[in-house]
């Protein structure tokens, strides 16, 4: 497998990329919804202090994947999406994306934002996979940090609802269209080659 | 020659009680009664790199009232032979000497001297801690959710353990066992009054 993408399908670093986010994004929902819920208990032998580091780690290892495969997408060429899509379908495809692309860059720093306000910062670094220390980008700031905090929240809930949309629509393409669209994204699965279908 | 009033036994109680209770703060806030089935003191350290969490075992006196900062008081003994972190040799060598010197210093107590309210539901306690032979003031930063009678609290504080002696001999240095330790509290507490 090719290193970079072609016209027809993505290249091993972004499909490695993806799926490390996607795996990654599914980390940071349920260690997120757990962790705020444990309370003085644990979760798969994991304290809520544990669950708060790693989420903290995935989360800053999201917001650099992010930002390289940004770099990633625009040094390479894009498959198109095929020709027989309606313009809405289209504009959807795109919103999408974009929405996609921005929650991955502003959840971890709206994040980040919460660690570095919140009246625990002193108290509680954040260290990245217990390897080194993730300085703080704000002062402490109680009312700060309430509203990052209902901030992260709700963009948290709109990610799920656009990752739904991303899913179904790949879904469509696969099983629907039957076209190559969730394909050119999977490791070694062979293209099915355009088929009219129509 | 003094005159000295004759009180009986129950007269001189009454009079200490008055006298205490005119010496102390004359605005009583709530009390609460600590959950102790709902509330940690976890103790996070790292031997190098490698984290451990340990518990231990703690009462509290409370008085706290959100809108009486000023009569609100908060004390907390801590049973320092009560630490478990899952590993028995720490665990035991923690009583020692160089460390807790358990059997000379069997407690250590927080008393809260202050309250200042930081946020919303985020308040700063400064209190006096006493581990070992050190007394020193630290600032616990908190956030409180009341709901009716009941009182949740969650609090951390980074601690030098070296500023209080804990770890002596070759443990004094930083690489064996890092000095920097965090406190993390969780309490939930019910309105006793």
């Amino acid at each position: 497998m090719a290193l970079r993408n072609t016209v027809s399908r993505y290249g091993a670093v972004t499909m490695t990329l993806h799926w490390v986010t996607a795996l990654s994004i599914v980390a940071m929902i349920v260690l997120g919804i757990v962790m705020v819920d444990v309370g003085s208990g644990t979760w798969l032998g994991l304290s809520a202090f544990e669950l708060y580091q790693l989420h903290k780690s995935v989360g800053f290892t999201v917001l650099v994947i992010t930002l390289g495969r940004l770099v990633w997408r625009f040094a390479n060429p894009v498959p198109p999406l095929p020709d027989n899509l309606r313009r809405w379908e289209r504009a959807l495809a795109k919103v999408t994306h974009v929405l996609l692309y921005a929650l991955l860059l502003i959840l971890p720093i709206t994040g980040w934002l919460m660690v570095s306000t919140s009246i625990f910062r002193d108290a509680i670094p954040t260290v990245y996979f217990g390897w080194f220390e993730i300085p703080h980008i704000a002062p402490m700031s109680a009312a700060a940090e309430e509203w990052l905090k209902v901030i992260h929240e709700t963009l948290a809930f709109t990610l799920i609802g656009v990752l739904v949309l991303h899913i179904a629509g790949a879904a469509k393409h696969h099983f629907v269209l039957r076209d190559d669209v969730l394909r050119r994204m999977l490791p070694f699965v062979a293209l099915r080659g355009m088929r009219d279908t129509y | 020659m003094l005159r000295v009033p004759r009180l009986g036994v129950p007269r001189l109680a009454a009079a200490v009680v008055v006298s205490l209770g005119v010496g102390a703060a004359p605005a009583i806030a709530a009390e609460w009664s600590v959950v102790p089935e709902a509330s940690a003191l976890t103790i996070v350290g790292h031997q190098g790199a490698v984290p451990f969490e340990a518990t231990m075992d703690f009462t509290a006196d409370i008085s706290f009232d959100p809108d009486d900062l000023a009569a609100s008081q908060v004390a907390v003994t801590i049973d320092m032979t009560s630490f478990q972190s899952g590993a028995a040799d720490r665990d035991g060598q923690v009583q020692s000497a160089d460390w807790f010197n358990a059997a000379a210093h069997p407690q250590a107590t927080f008393v809260t001297t202050g309250f200042t309210q930081v946020g919303d539901d985020a308040y700063e306690a400064v209190a006096d801690l006493t581990i070992r032979e050190a007394t020193l003031e630290v600032v616990l930063p908190f956030t409180l959710d009341i709901d009716g009678d009941t009182a949740v609290m969650e609090g951390a504080v980074m601690l030098d353990r070296t500023a209080f002696g804990v770890g002596q001999g070759q443990f004094a240095d930083d690489t064996l066992v890092r000095h920097g330790v965090e406190v993390l509290v969780a309490l939930t507490a019910t309105r006793v009054n």
